[in-house]
């Protein structure tokens, strides 16, 4: 019998139902406590992050953006509530699946933690190594990395021999090389000055187009505002704005 | 594997002091067990020398029953074996080995009682059974190489278990050692070892480089303590040898090869198990 469903449209006629956007990220109540202290970081948090999206973290310092980041790549675990990370609850990820989630998330930080040692080429390579790649696959896939991120000529070049702005390209090269569907990026561009910092976020933007879930934590209020994106606004650990048109609102 | 011999050679010349540190007191330590090993093998050889030679000698009074004792004897715990000489045959061993005994025995007769020939089964055995056997009815009196055979096993037993001390001690040292060298090894790539963990390594993958450094740390002690000791161990023994044949030196290669074998692998399994343990808490501590 044709009936209602879910409160859905009846039609009288099969027909394609939306399907419901996947959630990458899911903050159910989360609050996470600093151990030494008990002062919360975050405090009560719900989030939904979908595939594809591209949001802003935005918040003063000790706002709870970074320990938000964290809590994604399980380098810490709420005091309270759950949260999920590609349909899985973070308990759920424990030793070789720890690896294994860290794998599916790009990661870029404020201070690049490229490895001084190596060539941007072998910096970036380095993702694939230590993810078990077979070394053929990766003149081809550090090449793509490194052509995203508009770096194609520097590959033999050492951090030392890059300015700031290229130095965090090559740390997004890093982050994904390996294709990750989710790319977290904390502060990408606090050390950078205005003209480095779009170019990092038009690289970023470029990274999202191509599918991948991105969530820039930032306190630049040019750069939220000149790229508008759904804006998330945290505020001692509290989430005190969700704008989905964007923009900063502190 | 490459990267992670790479990786393991480049931790122990980036921390050059601490790979000689462990390396010398790695070396030290297994030629120290070396060495106490050799001694204990040859001190069990000279042992079993004195234990095939110790014998405890029960005189009997004129009366008492020679058959029942010896029964009683052989009952003993320790014993391996006894036997009952008469005083005739006693008597005639004596004047084999000293003939003027033959002269004396016809002045007063046969000096010699009944004798009691009892041997033990370990050195250590023989004053406790001298002792019970004194004890029996029908003894007069006992001996033993009372003197020497206690002195001898006092000393070799005390050379022994101070040896085995002080490898523990030493061993503990060179474990210790291992855990300093690969804490600070692990600790110079800490920002490498982050970034592993953010792209997704597993714990086996960070720490494959420093249990191939722990490894190869203790093939490398092993190596060195056996060039040493080997032709060292030989050149002494073909001198004791020939200057104190009466010590039965081991030099059959059926007897050394395995021994070195085993001081050679329980250098490398001291640098993989120290290495395991270090690395194991290195990233505990990071997590």
């Amino acid at each position: 019998m044709l009936g209602r469903e879910h409160d859905q449209p009846v039609f009288l006629f099969p027909w394609p139902r939306p399907r419901r956007p996947r959630r990458v990220i899911v903050f159910r109540n989360v609050s996470l406590a600093y151990p030494a202290s008990g002062a919360l970081a975050l405090d009560d948090l719900n989030v939904r992050i979908h595939k594809g999206e591209f949001v802003y973290l935005v918040g003063h310092s000790g706002a709870g953006k970074s320990s938000f980041m964290n809590l994604v790549l399980k380098r810490a675990l709420p005091s309270r509530g759950e949260v999920q990370v590609a349909g899985e609850p973070l308990s759920r990820y424990r030793g070789r699946r720890t690896a294994l989630l860290r794998r599916r998330i790009g990661t870029v930080f404020q201070d690049n933690l490229l490895l001084e040692h190596l060539s941007a080429y072998d910096n970036v390579a380095f993702t694939l190594q230590v993810t078990g790649v077979p070394g053929r696959e990766w003149p081809a896939r550090v090449g793509t990395a490194l052509r995203t991120v508009g770096l194609e000529g520097r590959a033999d070049a050492r951090p030392v021999q890059l300015s700031q702005g290229e130095q965090q390209r090559v740390a997004i090269a890093r982050a994904i090389v390996a294709d990750p569907p989710l790319l977290l990026a904390d502060e990408p561009t606090g050390n950078l000055d205005p003209d480095h910092a779009r170019e990092v976020l038009r690289v970023l933007q470029h990274v999202n187009l191509r599918g991948t879930t991105v969530v820039l934590a930032t306190h630049a209020r040019d750069l939220v505002e000149t790229f508008r994106h759904r804006t998330l606004t945290l505020r001692q650990g509290r989430l005190v704005r969700d704008d989905a048109a964007g923009g900063y609102a502190l | 594997m490459t990267y992670h011999f790479r990786q393991a050679l480049l931790a122990m010349r980036g921390n050059l002091t601490a790979t000689l540190g462990t390396l010398t007191t790695m070396t030290l330590t297994l030629l120290m067990l070396g060495g106490v090993l050799l001694l204990t093998l040859n001190v069990n050889r000279t042992l079993e020398g004195l234990e095939s030679q110790v014998e405890v000698a029960a005189f009997l009074e004129g009366e008492a029953d020679g058959a029942a004792l010896l029964r009683q004897v052989e009952a003993l715990p320790g014993v391996r074996e006894a036997q009952l000489v008469p005083s005739e045959a006693v008597l005639a061993e004596m004047t084999r080995d000293y003939p003027s005994t033959a002269e004396a025995a016809k002045l007063v007769g046969n000096p010699f009682p009944d004798t009691l020939r009892v041997r033990v089964g370990r050195v250590e055995d023989s004053r406790p059974v001298a002792q019970a056997v004194e004890r029996l009815p029908g003894v007069e009196d006992v001996e033993y190489g009372a003197g020497y055979v206690d002195q001898a096993v006092r000393t070799l037993t005390t050379v022994r278990a101070a040896g085995y001390g002080l490898v523990a001690l030493l061993f503990a040292g060179t474990l210790l050692s291992i855990l300093n060298a690969v804490r600070v090894a692990m600790y110079a790539r800490r920002r490498e070892i982050s970034v592993m963990r953010l792209l997704g390594a597993t714990r086996g993958f960070i720490r494959t480089p420093h249990v191939i450094e722990g490894v190869l740390l203790g093939t490398l002690s092993s190596a060195l303590a056996l060039a040493v000791l080997a032709p060292g161990y030989l050149a002494l023994a073909e001198r004791v040898a020939a200057f104190a044949p009466v010590f039965p030196v081991v030099r059959d290669q059926g007897t050394l090869l395995p021994l070195l074998g085993a001081v050679a692998m329980l250098g490398i399994l001291t640098g993989l198990a120290g290495s395991l343990f270090a690395t194991q808490r290195y990233l505990r501590e990071l997590e």
